[in-house]
């Protein structure tokens, strides 16, 4: 809903055109400022940051994946911090510390959270253990007669 | 006027239910005709009632009835017609309206199709159906009646949720999800009556399989359709993101499937009996939990409908039928206990068994990961979110195990293997798979588990291509038919097992597209001015300038790019931003180029005078090969669901016509 | 049917129910902010607008204000923009409340989140202008500090620094005068508690 009617207007208009104000102090250059660098290194950390954290206006989406501008936002602000020298590990606490542990994406694999990790793994392994029984019992059963035909 | 008479539809359909249960009831306890008869009537009745309650309200919502609540809170004078029509499923109240026609539908469509069956297992079965009915028809009149007046009027609503409205696809996505969601309950409706009659042998599980397909062939189509609006229209280039309600609609799918296979098990050799009834109420109970994810938004989703009341009403009828059933299922499980039997280690059993290992696993893993938020929440009273990498990291290897046995299963024969045979069966399909692997390799592909999907790809699509090629070879042999007529007959000989060798091949095609365009896929994204470009791999992008488009309904803003491909003009390519009155957030639309390598343009952002625009151009091999293989997976089925029909109809004509003995016998599987 | 399947039954069933009664109540848009009880995160913004009288405690246009220089007062940070309808709600009360505590030791500021300036400048001006600044937070790299997930938003801040509450959605009177009455009583003093 931004600025739908700056939009409608100034579309038409020449650049320069601004709204007539008292003391406003121009337009930042938002777009230039959080553009991407020409830096692979430094974009593929930003990328990989971006895909863990979660966009808060769009609740399902990754940084990396969402096209709202809070999340191009905050994409800059990612590289913002690398290229002040922050760790990745860094950058990620400090978004916690900003949204809680929400903003990640995948729970910090600690304590309680440990469960949404391994509990999978333990329903495969009961799993595994009751086909391993029941195929050996079968085993030993041999086979009655074929069930009679289907349909 | 509408008011009345559509909430009186709503009553009229829920007191029919009611009753027809019971008499349901009482006609299987005592074993009553008569009663029998006018519970059929009842399922009838209600298709019809249904049917004339939405034809209302979609005349409604054309005619712009604000005074009905619905129509004001989803109408608008400027939606389009289109739009207006398929606004019937855009918010909570329509949309159960709709899902309680398709419940009806669905309930007179298993009355016509079993009118010759007899016994109390069907009786019992009916009443499920009919509970189930009572439960959304009760939604219908009290917490979610689309019917209920408002007072004063508006003039005019906010139309649409603007997410709804952004596409076409949305005219058929919930359409086909719901058939899939609603279509469960047959299965599981069959798996009560079994239980409640005492019925336990293989009857219920005959009786249903070609529901439990029907249901998850729209289920499959559904997911997909979701999948491919998810990619049309959320911008992100993506087409799965994990969301609690994408998840909601998977989960049914993966127990359906487990299901469909291990129904076979039950059917060739009489074992499984517990789990096949565990499986049945486990699929109906995930579809409820979808619906109650969506429906209420405990969890938060793009998808999510407004919370209303309604989520207790659905919490009640989830710990009813959970209770009800668990109960039930423990207390028939002494009669359930069935001896097992296996002559093999490797047989197609086993194989099985391990193809329900890994989807329960998997499912398990889905269920966790989307409630985990509830779980932290209630016992560490933190918020988490469990997403995308989460989901990723945790079920890829499944994927890849369930390739792994869609390429050994068909391989392996039921009952015992024959060792001469194996080896020729897999040395082609190990071959193929170290080539792929290979393959990958070279071109570029660096993520483990994208090179194991296509080895195992390669895998399982000659193992299944093989089901194909030897029986045709040996027709061709023993008849000296041409190669087109031998395919022919040998298809049709036995179309569930060529349908289902099919949709595995559909399975293959779309494991191969979702591995190719996650791992190769590139994003370049770049701030233009106009006139300048930008290159995307093969592509350049000449940033052409801004328009805006002020409609009805939204106001759309877009970048004019002119587009190569290595020099070689192919058009321009439009992305939009759209802003709609009641939205915060634009809604972008992407602009898509599907080929064999997809080029997908999103306009990110823009100067609002229209001297730079930011463009992210996502280069995605192979996406395309996703919605084929969707198509596949539901060919496949529907081809073994038609023929399969056709065939048994026949075979008991002939039966009946000429003297037993000559019946076909042909080998299925 | 024995008693101990049914009991078995029930015990596999109800903790499901239950957590997915726990749910019920939850509202899945409420993001919890950690940010209370813990340092208010540092900025240092200019002024884009006011229509204030310009003295010590509230700097004219182009200024910078640093929150760090406040420690000591209490803050009430509220986050905005031009095109957020229920934004206009607040304007009245915040701007009334701002002019009556200009003597006490209370800074309101509005900062403007996602918008472009002349358009908000456009709106205070029809709204009969703003009693306080508004800052401008140039790539909403403030509003990310704080965690902002929306607006409006807006932020108690009390004498030593530290988020006292977090509003999410319009704030009203009553609730403002609440929180600042309740952090003014707070004792404080600088050679104790440290910068």
């Amino acid at each position: 809903m931004i600025q739908i009617l700056g939009l409608v207007l100034l579309l038409g208009f020449p650049a320069q055109q601004v709204a007539p104000g008292q003391a406003v102090v121009p337009d930042p250059e938002q777009f230039e400022a959080t553009a991407p660098t020409d830096d692979p290194e430094l974009e593929a950390d930003v990328r990989k940051l971006a895909r863990q954290l979660r966009c808060p206006t769009c609740q399902a989406l990754s940084i990396a994946d969402s096209p709202s501008e809070l999340a191009r936002e905050m994409e800059g602000v990612i590289r913002q911090r690398l290229q002040a020298g922050m760790t990745p590990e860094e950058v990620r606490e400090s978004f916690v510390a900003s949204y809680g542990e929400w903003v990640l994406l995948s729970p910090n694999p600690s304590g309680f959270n440990l469960l949404v990790y391994f509990l999978p793994l333990v329903v495969l392994l009961i799993g595994g253990v009751i086909i391993f029984v029941g195929v050996r019992r079968w085993l030993l059963n041999p086979t009655v007669e074929e069930a009679a035909p289907i349909e | 006027m509408r008011s009345v008479l559509g909430t009186s539809l709503s009553v009229a359909a829920l007191v029919i239910a009611v009753v027809g249960m019971v008499i349901a009831v009482l006609a299987a306890r005592r074993d009553n005709d008569r009663l029998w008869a006018s519970a059929k009537w009842g399922a009838y009745a209600n298709l019809w009632i249904m049917l004339i309650a939405n034809l209302l309200m979609v005349q409604a919502l054309l005619v712009r009835d604000f005074s009905l609540s619905y129509v004001a809170q989803v109408g608008s004078w400027d939606t389009p017609t289109f739009f207006t029509i398929i606004s019937l499923w855009a918010a909570l109240e329509g949309s159960l309206l709709f899902w309680g026609l398709i419940t009806a539908a669905l309930t007179a469509a298993v009355v016509w199709v079993h009118r010759n069956s007899e016994g109390p297992l069907f009786r019992y079965a009916l009443a499920t159906l009919f509970g189930v009915g009572v439960f959304f028809y009760l939604l219908l009149v009290i917490p979610a009646n689309p019917f209920s007046p408002v007072f004063p009027v508006p003039t005019d609503g906010p139309g649409p949720n603007p997410l709804l409205q952004n596409h076409p696809l949305m005219a058929i996505h919930p359409p086909i999800l719901y058939v899939g969601y609603v279509g469960m309950m047959v299965p599981f409706a069959f798996a009560i009556g079994a239980l409640l009659s005492g019925k336990l042998d293989n009857t219920w599980i005959t009786l249903t399989r070609r529901w439990t397909v029907f249901a998850w062939i729209f289920l499959s189509l559904g997911v997909v359709a979701g999948m491919w609006w998810s990619y049309e229209v959320l911008g992100w280039g993506g087409y799965w993101a994990w969301d609690p309600v994408e998840n909601a609609s998977f989960l049914p799918w993966l127990t359906a499937t487990a299901l469909i296979h291990s129904a076979m098990v039950q059917e060739r050799r009489g074992m499984l009996g517990v789990w096949n009834l565990t499986l049945a109420i486990s699929t109906f109970l995930l579809t409820i939990l979808g619906t109650f994810m969506t429906r209420t938004g405990i969890l938060s989703s793009v998808h999510a409908f407004a919370e209303g009341t309604v989520g207790s009403y659905f919490l009640v009828f989830m710990a009813i039928t959970l209770v009800f059933s668990v109960v039930l299922l423990l207390g028939r499980s002494e009669e359930l206990k069935t001896p097992g039997s296996l002559d093999s280690v490797a047989s197609r059993e086993t194989v099985f068994l391990f193809n329900n290992l890994v989807l329960i696993a998997f499912t398990f893993t889905v269920l966790l990961g989307t409630l985990f938020p509830l779980l932290a929440e209630s016992f560490r009273g933190v918020t988490v979110s469990v997403g995308a990498p989460f989901f990723n990291q945790m079920t890829l290897p499944f994927i890849v195990a369930l390739l792994f046995l869609m390429g050994v299963g068909p391989a392996l024969p039921w009952g015992k293997a024959m060792k001469d045979g194996l080896e020729k069966n897999f040395i082609w399909a190990a071959g193929a798979m170290v080539a792929a692997a290979i393959l990958s390799i070279l071109l570029g592909v660096r993520n483990v588990y994208a090179i194991l999907a296509f080895a195992f790809a390669a895998f399982a699509l000659v193992t299944n291509v093989r089901e194909y090629i030897t029986p045709v070879r040996a027709r061709m042999k023993a008849r000296g038919e041409s190669v087109g007529t031998s395919f022919v007959r040998v298809v049709f000989s036995n179309p569930q097992r060529y349908g289902g060798y099919f949709s595995h091949l559909g399975v293959v095609v779309m494991a191969v597209g979702i591995a190719a365009s996650s791992a190769m896929q590139t994003t370049y994204e770049q701030t233009l001015r106009p006139g300048e470009s930008m290159q995307a791999e093969d592509f350049t992008l000449r940033f052409d300038g801004m328009w805006a488009q002020d409609q009805p309904q939204r106001f759309s803003v877009g970048a004019t790019l002119a587009v190569t491909k290595n020099g070689r003009d192919i058009g321009t390519m439009e992305p939009r931003l759209n802003y709609y009155p009641t939205q915060e957030d634009p809604v972008p639309t992407p602009a898509v180029r599907s080929r064999m390598t997809d080029l997908y343009i999103v306009l990110m952002a823009f100067q609002p005078d229209g001297s730079t625009a930011t463009i992210q151009a996502i280069v995605e091999p192979l996406v395309i090969w996703i919605w084929i293989g969707g198509v596949m997976i539901a060919l496949g089925a529907t081809f073994g669901l038609v023929f399969g029909i056709r065939k048994t109809r026949g075979d008991r004509r002939r039966k009946r016509e000429r003297t037993p003995e000559l019946t076909t016998t042909g080998e299925r599987s | 049917m024995s008693t101990k399947r049914m009991v078995l039954g029930f015990l596999i069933t109800i903790p499901i129910i239950a957590l997915l009664a726990t749910a019920m109540d939850r509202d899945p848009r409420a993001i919890p902010s950690p940010l209370p009880g813990r340092e208010a995160p540092s900025f240092s913004l200019p002024v884009m607008l006011t229509t204030a009288p310009h003295s010590v405690t509230s700097p004219g246009p182009g200024e910078a204000v640093n929150l760090e220089e406040l420690r000591g007062d209490v803050v009430v940070v509220n986050f905005w923009a031009s095109w957020c309808l229920s934004c206009r709600t607040e304007h009245v009360p915040l701007s009334q409340l701002a002019e009556q505590y200009a003597d006490e030791e209370v800074h309101f500021f509005r900062i403007l989140y996602n918008d472009r300036a002349p358009n908000a400048a456009g709106l205070i001006e029809r709204m009969g202008g703003q009693s306080y600044p508004t800052l401008l937070d140039t790539r909403s790299s403030t509003a990310i500090q704080y965690g902002l997930t929306g607006v409006p938003e807006t932020f108690f801040i009390g004498r030593d620094g530290k988020v006292a509450h977090k509003q999410v959605g319009p704030v009203h009177h009553d609730l403002i005068v609440e929180w600042i009455e309740r952090l003014l009583a707070e004792e404080w003093s600088p050679e104790v508690q440290g910068p």
